[in-house]
């Protein structure tokens, strides 16, 4: 009897061994998406172009590209199965690039979509590119063997190390969903036979606004205050440097700074009228000064942190007029208000219309904490 | 009255286990993604709804305590029978128990949810219910130590993924947590309320404290597995705000598991492929643990097989695991679960203790009669 | 007076198959000695028996012959039947007439001690047991000379008469596991036992699962370690190997070196063994796994070199694991069974020509042999050979199921284990303990591999009973208590 029972599980647990199976992707069937670009076509369809990875020891070329035109990303993935050998899957997906037409139109479908799949992480990166996706990812670039985990190394190292604030889905998701911030992605651009991040695409909502540029993204991102970003280039005016310049030369002075540490403080001074206060204090290395520049004496180090604050205050106030002018709260005054008013009820509009009449006043306070190893 | 099953000493374990015992039964499926709907009610001040829930389960955990205590260190089964005598008491236990079994069910198809969710989508159900429901039948046949044991090995797994939770926070932004208390208190106390599901599991402690060798430490060590389980929720809350902006937490169905899913370490990323199947290990010593209170029961009330009970237990949850079908069935048995969940969480322990000290008073009061 | 000498020759034709091969030796018309002659010590023999039997005048009664015979060991008899088990193990029968007595003149081939063949220390003492059981007695008491130190005997077997020796120091070892381990060799008596191996296999507490319960060692500080902390040795006569019970999990990763080496060491040593348990275990699964169901989890980094290099390996990844695995098991096997001369030079040429030729005609991938290299480096690390092969027999399920279900299988198979080990038992104790039960008593400090308390202050000492107090695992205590 016992070992009838013993049988009898022997052929049960032997069929649920059979039956039970799942589906596999084994790794080398696969082709694996790296990076992804949407055209907005007319009708509402896209132009969808998928850079799977195809490494193979012969060939140079890691990668191939292959576009196709439908209605959804989903159903673009269909079609593009079609196509290659492998079925291609989106688990690897690490770059996912909207072309202007798409960001003036707006993103949120194609975002909303790509979250919606459990197996596309968090962590992709989302960009903008200044022309058509499909031209920056198809075409031949001599250099680079594989664009798509190119632009996610290059888009990556300059997040870690230079001006581009982080712009994952995550980012750009918390963002839009928030009441009192927008989003931030960078514009990728195809010069000659390179690629460049050639400026910061600002969002209203999920429509694209308006663009800034390499100096003002750094500032953007100071303001933010997430991540640490390093050298900048200011550039101030001869004659208030006066008594300390050593050799006399025409035009202005430029200084090269590093940031090592800064410390960003937005306080709302007063609901009505709507006013905030930015208090910045920035611990600066300086890497290069274009002139001789006597560093000895200790009113001549503060005539040049002052002159530094002045100058980065000033473009500071420029581009948070520039913002406001977009409607685009990229930094997030409305968070400061949200969270500094009881029962403030704000919604995505009423913070809208109150975020243009805002009063924003800057302050940067500048430590030079040395000049390197010479003075 | 004192039970003659009352366990040998063998069977039974120092205080100390409490702290491992309980959170295993807690801390199951329920912290995936419990965040939104306390969000929901609350707001950013949700972490003040999961405070106050913690501090009324410390209450209650005190009240239990005392209720064994005064009831001669029963466990649940008996004190039923001594305050509401033998046919009503083995009625309510009768109702704990189907109680116990349908929160297995839960447990169970949520889990198999999860995983089919993010990892598998087309795992059958059927299989990986039966693989949960072998490896608790596996262990049940073993006894209270296999419980014991690895609901220890389920402590080190919740505490090692909750380090984990360190990576989400570069993308935190803690303004929005602020202002603070900037809700009313009934929808604190709404949200409190939401809690339940996710907290309850601590009533196992009616059936353990008998097998404490050092009772009078116990009250100690169970509030402090009750502090280490608020605490964890209340982490896991306070980042997911900070995390999440406020119109995406509601729509996020699995907080915990889109934290985890923005980890990337130089070897490894996405965790979450790791960390949902080794929250097997979490689940299984839960499940475990609720089948040895049922087969308890059963063998008390109505003298079953112990071997037989738990193949039957088995063979229930599988079936039941596998009728539901979709999200939509598995929420509405999760809000189902969760109203029970407060009862006999929260205002049954209350009503027990009150009926204890009531029939003390009187027996008193009928004993000074007497003489 | 021959007849008494016809008589014995008769009765012990009857006896013995072949009576040729006893020897006889009448000594004169009424005393013989009979012993199988390639068995006896032949000095012993002539000088303490022949001789003073030679120059006997008058034995009248068993006395006489204690007095006469100058052997350590005489025994007086019943009848002819008890002696012939004794003779069979080199004892001489001395007859007369009216009394009969045995003499242990034995001198059955025995083995010198040397050094451990298995288990190898780098620092630690050589000495290995042997195959007599004289010998490893003889050995254990010389390292633990203590008089609480017991020895008793049992002897079973139908045709091998084995003898039997359990050990233990009776004021540290369990009493009820000394009677649970004579109960159930005595419930054996009718089976024969050609080693301690085979013994240890019918004696445990659960034949049906592949995880030993109990040690087995040829280490003569191994075992008096043990007897130390309350464990029972059980020695068998003819066997090198000596069992140790009741054994914990975590014991089959110590070595008798980690105390040796200090307590920062030891703990380091054993901390790796555990990472090389893991390493063993989960690698190769670990492996099938990602690249059959979870390619999400493959760093962009390792992603390329990874495609490349299984381009070309026509099997998917399951096969192609079990395909090396089988091979490194070949490899291990044929490598034990070769005769020496030729083992060492097929070893490395096997091992270095199959994993390069493999990788060069696309059979594998080279990521994959490097793998399985480590795993099985991981388990050669643990000590004890037997739990080393029963982690290798544990990878194959868990590669299986890892390929079948993914890591959902990997830790399927890791609970089934896990339950599996906490249900065992080692002669009634528990076998493994995730926590260990806070230990009042304090046993030796050895078993904490924790620094002498010597000078240290009294914030050190509360340190240390705080770290004492949470046993969380007993890689740091060989306590058996529950």
């Amino acid at each position: 009897m016992k070992s009838m029972w013993k049988i009898a599980v022997l052929i049960i647990i032997s069929l649920c061994l059979l039956v039970g199976c799942v589906g596999t992707s084994v790794l080398e069937k696969l082709g694996l998406s790296v990076a992804v670009g949407f055209d907005g076509l007319p009708n509402n369809k896209l132009n969808v172009t998928s850079v799977i990875l195809n490494p193979t020891t012969e060939s140079a070329k890691k990668s191939k590209v292959i576009s196709t035109i439908a209605n959804s990303s989903k159903g673009a993935r269909i079609k593009i199965n079609s196509m290659i050998s492998h079925s291609s899957v989106s688990g690897q997906i690490r770059v996912v690039i909207f072309d202007d037409q798409l960001g003036k139109a707006g993103v949120s479908d194609v975002v909303e979509n790509l979250t919606r799949d459990p197996f596309l992480g968090d962590s992709i990166y989302l960009a903008m590119s200044n022309g058509s996706a499909h031209e920056l990812l198809s075409h031949n670039y001599p250099q680079i063997p594989d664009i798509g985990t190119h632009l996610y190394e290059m888009i990556q190292q300059h997040i870690e190390d230079d001006w581009v604030p982080s712009c994952t889905v995550q980012d750009y998701r918390s963002a839009m969903y928030s009441i009192g911030s927008d989003a931030v992605l960078p514009i990728l651009m195809k010069k000659d036979d390179r690629v460049e991040i050639s400026g910061l695409v600002l969002f209203r909502d999920d429509r694209a606004v308006g663009t800034i540029g390499q100096s003002e993204g750094y500032l953007l991102k100071l303001l933010r205050g997430k991540k640490k970003e390093y050298l900048q280039e200011i550039g101030i005016d001869r004659h208030e440097l006066e008594p300390h310049l050593v050799s006399q030369k025409g035009g202005k002075v430029r200084v090269v700074i590093s940031n090592i540490g800064s410390k960003v403080r937005i306080r709302l001074t007063s609901m009505k009228p709507l006013q905030f206060h930015v208090r910045v204090h920035m611990d600066v290395e300086l890497q290069e000064i274009t002139d001789r520049y006597d560093f000895s004496k200790n009113e001549a180090k503060k005539l040049i942190e002052k002159k530094i604050g002045e100058e980065l205050q000033k473009e500071t106030d420029q581009l948070i007029q520039k913002l406001q002018r977009m409607n685009s709260d990229a930094i997030g005054f409305g968070n400061v208000y949200r969270s500094s008013v009881r029962n403030a009820h704000l919604t995505r509009d009423k913070w809208g219309e109150k975020y243009q009449k805002a009063k924003i006043q800057t302050q940067f306070h500048v430590n030079l904490i040395r000049t390197g190893t010479i003075e | 009255m004192t039970n003659p099953e009352h366990t040998p000493a063998k069977y039974q374990f120092k205080a100390y286990m409490l702290l491992f015992l309980i959170p295993s039964v807690q801390i199951g499926v329920g912290i995936f993604g419990f965040q939104r709907y306390i969000y929901k009610e609350s707001g950013h001040d949700a972490w003040m709804s999961v405070i106050l829930a913690g501090i009324v389960t410390h209450i209650v955990m005190w009240m239990m305590i005392t209720t064994m205590k005064k009831n001669n260190d029963d466990d649940l089964y008996d004190i039923h029978r001594t305050l509401f005598g033998k046919w009503i008491g083995n009625a309510l236990s009768v109702v704990i128990m189907l109680y116990f079994i349908t929160n297995m069910t839960a447990i169970v198809r949520t889990y198999i949810e999860a995983v089919q969710s993010w990892i598998f989508p087309d795992f059958p159900t059927w299989l990986l219910g039966l693989i949960l429901v072998v490896l608790m039948m596996y262990g049940s046949l073993g006894g209270i130590r296999v419980v014991l044991q690895l609901s220890f090995i389920s402590f080190i797994v919740i505490a090692a993924t909750t380090i984990l939770f360190y990576y989400p926070l570069q993308y935190a932004d803690w303004r929005r947590l602020l202002p603070v208390y900037d809700t009313t208190v009934q929808h604190l106390v709404a949200g409190a309320m939401k809690m339940s599901f996710t907290i309850a599991g601590f009533e196992v402690i009616f059936f353990l404290y008998t097998l404490v060798k050092d009772k009078d430490k116990a009250l100690r060590y169970a509030q402090g597995s009750i502090l280490f389980s608020n605490l964890l929720y209340l982490i896991i809350m306070v980042i997911s705000i900070a995390y999440f902006s406020e119109n995406q937490m509601p729509k996020t169905i699995w907080g915990s598991i889109n934290l985890l899913k923005i980890i990337k370490y130089p070897f490894l990323e996405r965790i979450e492929f790791i960390a949902i199947p080794f929250w097997m290990f979490v689940v299984v010593p839960g499940m475990m643990m609720l089948a040895w209170i049922l087969v308890r029961g059963t063998t008390r009330i109505f003298k079953w097989n112990q071997k037989l009970t738990i193949y039957g237990i088995a063979a229930v949850v599988l079936i039941a695991s596998t009728c539901f079908q979709n999200r939509m069935q598995i929420d509405l048995l999760n809000s189902y679960i969760g109203q029970y969940s407060v009862v006999v969480s929260y205002y049954y322990p209350c009503l027990l203790f009150i009926m204890t000290y009531v029939r003390q008073w009187w027996k008193d009061h009928k004993g000074s009669k007497e003489s | 007076m021959t007849d008494f000498l016809d008589t014995l020759r008769d009765q012990i034709a009857l006896r013995f198959q072949d009576h040729t091969k006893v020897h006889i030796r009448a000594v004169s018309s009424n005393t013989a000695v009979c012993y199988l002659p390639e068995l006896v010590d032949t000095n012993l023999l002539s000088n303490f028996i022949l001789t003073p039997l030679q120059q006997a005048k008058w034995i009248a009664n068993a006395e006489d012959f204690m007095r006469i015979l100058a052997v350590g060991e005489v025994k007086p008899l019943e009848s002819l039947n008890d002696a012939i088990p004794l003779m069979m193990k080199g004892w001489a029968y001395v007859a007369t007439p009216h009394i009969g007595v045995v003499a242990n003149v034995a001198n059955l081939p025995k083995r010198q001690i040397s050094a451990p063949e298995n288990e190898t220390t780098i620092h630690g003492p050589m000495l290995a047991f042997s195959e007599s059981i004289e010998t490893c007695t003889a050995l254990l008491r010389s390292s633990i000379p203590d008089r609480s130190l017991r020895n008793e005997d049992l002897h079973f077997g139908n045709k091998r008469h084995t003898l039997i020796r359990l050990m233990f120091m009776s004021d540290r070892v369990e009493e009820n596991c000394v009677n649970v381990v004579r109960q159930r060799i005595e419930r054996l008596q009718n089976n024969d036992v050609t080693g301690s191996a085979e013994l240890l296999h019918m004696i445990q507490d659960n034949d049906g699962s592949i995880f030993p319960q109990m040690l087995l060692t040829e280490r003569v500080d191994l075992a008096s370690h043990s007897l130390l902390e309350g464990k029972i040795i059980i020695l068998v006569d003819g066997s090198q190997l000596a069992i140790i019970g009741p054994a914990e999990f975590t014991d089959f990763f110590l070595s008798t070196e980690d105390r040796y080496m200090g307590w920062g060491i030891g703990t380091f040593l054993r901390c790796l063994r555990v990472l090389a348990l893991f390493i063993s275990v989960y690698l190769t699964p670990a492996y099938v796994a990602a690249l059959t169901f979870h390619y999400e989890i493959i760093p962009s980094s390792l992603l390329v070199s990874l495609i490349e290099s299984r381009s070309k390996v026509p099997f998917p990844p399951l096969f192609e694991t079990l395909i090396l695995e089988i091979t490194m098991e070949l490899l291990r096997e044929a490598g034990a069974r070769l005769p020496t001369k030729v083992g060492q030079t097929m070893g490395i040429v096997g091992g270095i020509v199959i994993g390069q030729a493999a990788v060069q005609a696309g059979f594998t991938s080279n990521i994959l042999i490097m793998l399985v290299a480590l795993a099985a480096l991981g388990s050669f690390a643990t000590p004890n050979y037997f739990m080393s092969s029963t982690l290798r027999l544990v990878r194959y399920p868990m590669v299986i199921l890892a390929g079948l279900w993914g890591s959902i299988g990997i830790v399927f198979m890791s609970l089934l284990v896990v339950i599996h080990l906490i249900r065992q038992t080692s002669l009634g104790q528990p076998y493994f303990y995730a926590i260990h039960p806070k230990d009042q008593s304090n046993t030796l400090s050895q078993d904490m591999l924790m620094p002498e308390p010597k000078g240290l202050t009294s914030t050190g000492h509360s340190i240390r009973k705080f770290i004492k107090s949470f046993r969380l695992s007993s890689l740091w205590t060989g306590d058996i208590d529950n």
